[in-house]
């Protein structure tokens, strides 16, 4: 087994991870502390981590995890300090698409935020698996075995996520 | 394209993160990763003065501790090599007794003591320089880990580890009146806290019990006091997990009149007065402990007035220190306007004390006071 030291973890999955953990706590601080935790997790659990045991769906997992246990935690803090810096971040990503138009772009900004809202406000069951496929880019079947569910039934919270999301831009 | 293709690379769009983790951040993981692999648990150290009491019950029966550190591998996780030195040398006694009460185990390890044992020294061994160190290791009586210092349920509940002295009233002296301390950490889910105080051996031909339990304090719940015959015993009433020891010590290391001389002074504490209200400047400061604070800070918010418990005890709690003394020993008659020390704790350098002060009415007001650096 190669395992792997907390540098090389970090550089090959870092970005990833922090990603994710930004996407699910929803601001800065209670991801900065979801991303720490994640990676001091993972060092305690060292010996399971080796290249060829997919470190990032592993690393995702703990962090799901963490955040499910400490979840009235971070819910606590969102209140004191709600979102804020992740818009920043978010219309960055967005200007670097193709759009050709301007109006196109705003557009496109409109119909992201709305998405993004949108998937916040679903429950964690549609929410987790749909942030670890679209944010950590996960496959169905890291997806599953991360959250210990059947291939299937990730498909099915997808699918169902997707269907929430379409309906809300439908709306908009 | 069609609309579901559409739909994926709009979700792919607005659902991707650019957002990267600072530098700042990656360091500090890698920072306490480093840490932890150094094996140095978080070192706390709290030290309190002054009158205090804690409680407990106990059923059990003693049992090996052979998968636990042993005192001298704690005293290195703490950084103090002098002190594994002397949990090593032949003064030193291995103990390795075991309670179990309520939802805990209690082993005590060992105890050495002695002059200049520790690399970490305070004021208080300028003036007592002989030191006991106990370390006793508390585990869930399950199996399950105890949470990690760094967990948000540590110190859930809060345990008190103390000496107490056959023939005197254990909420007068125990570890809080014995200048006593603790470093504490958590290894593979046991708790280990090391204590000192002033040297018990001095005590060794009256007998001298170690206490530990859930609780932050001791009284007369925790532990009954025979007033005929100076037997302290656990409180059967108690509801909480405790355990007593009986501390097997030399008594040709008995002192007689040193430890008569050594009550005489800590039944009748000098009092140390300090007065303002920004900052504590009395030079009249006479306390060990107190000197240490003499130009300390004091917390505006932190001032509040005291609570009382059901057995009569002034409690206060400031940013998670909590304390709860008798107030019979602590002002004399007619005192009032002086703030005296009632704990002291904190971490290394950033140490706070817990300040308690009787107006002219009667009315006991608490304070945090920030040691000045």
């Amino acid at each position: 087994m190669d395992n792997m030291d907390i540098d090389s973890l970090v550089m090959l999955y870092g970005k990833a991870v922090y990603g994710f953990c930004l996407r699910l706590a929803k601001n800065k601080d209670n991801a900065d502390d979801l991303y720490q935790e994640t990676f001091l997790k993972a060092m305690e659990l060292g010996t399971k981590i080796d290249k060829s045991n997919n470190p990032k769906a592993f690393l995702i997992s703990i962090a799901v995890r963490l955040w499910k246990n400490n979840r009235r935690k971070y819910a606590r803090r969102q209140r004191i300090a709600p979102e804020g810096e992740l818009n920043e971040e978010i219309a960055s990503s967005i200007m670097c698409t193709n759009t050709s138009t301007p109006e196109e772009i705003v557009m496109l900004r409109e119909r992201c935020a709305v998405i993004r809202t949108a998937a916040d406000k679903l429950n964690d069951k549609l929410r987790i698996p749909l942030y670890m496929y679209y944010t950590a880019e996960m496959s169905v079947e890291d997806i599953a075995s991360a959250l210990r569910i059947p291939q299937g039934t990730v498909k099915s919270r997808l699918h169902k996520a997707r269907k929430n999301l379409k309906n809300v831009l439908e709306d908009y | 394209m069609d609309k579901n293709e559409q739909l994926e690379k709009l979700l792919k769009q607005a659902l991707s993160s650019t957002a990267e983790p600072s530098e700042a951040l990656n360091l500090k993981i890698k920072y306490r990763i480093k840490e932890r692999k150094a094996m140095k648990p978080v070192r706390r150290r709290i030290a309190v003065a002054l009158i205090a009491a804690f409680t407990l019950i106990m059923s059990g029966s003693a049992f090996a501790a052979w998968k636990l550190l042993s005192p001298k591998q704690v005293a290195e996780n703490f950084g103090d090599k002098t002190l594994a030195k002397a949990f090593d040398s032949v003064n030193a006694v291995q103990i390795n007794k075991s309670v179990t009460s309520g939802d805990y185990t209690f082993t005590l390890l060992g105890m050495t003591s002695g002059k200049n044992l520790s690399d970490f020294k305070s004021s208080v061994q300028d003036i007592h320089p002989d030191r006991t160190y106990a370390v006793v290791s508390i585990e869930r009586k399950d199996g399950s880990p105890i949470p990690a210092m760094s967990d948000e349920n540590y110190n859930e509940p809060p345990f008190i580890v103390s000496p107490l002295i056959k023939g005197q009233k254990p909420w007068q002296v125990n570890i809080f009146t014995m200048n006593g301390g603790y470093s504490e950490c958590v290894v593979d889910g046991v708790i280990y806290r090391m204590i000192e105080c002033d040297s018990i051996e001095m005590f060794a031909d009256r007998g001298v019990y170690l206490y530990a339990g859930i609780g932050s304090f001791i009284d007369n719940q925790t532990v009954s006091y025979n007033e005929e015959t100076g037997e302290i015993t656990l409180n059967a009433n108690n509801k909480e997990a405790g355990a007593l020891f009986e501390l097997p010590l030399d008594v040709k290391k008995a002192d007689h009149e040193k430890a008569e001389q050594y009550l005489k002074d800590l039944l009748n504490p000098a009092s140390e007065s300090i007065t303002g209200d920004e900052t504590v400047n009395d030079s009249e400061y006479v306390s060990d402990w107190g000197s240490e604070f003499a130009n300390g800070i004091v917390i505006p918010e932190s001032i509040k007035e005291v609570t009382y418990d059901e057995n009569g005890l002034a409690c206060y709690e400031y940013n998670g220190s909590k304390v709860g003394i008798s107030l019979d020993f602590l002002f004399k008659d007619g005192e009032a306007g002086v703030w005296k020390i009632v704990s002291i704790n904190g971490d290394g350098e950033d140490q706070i004390a817990i300040q308690f002060m009787k107006d002219e009415n009667g009315v006991v007001t608490g304070r945090a006071v920030k040691k000045a650096k």
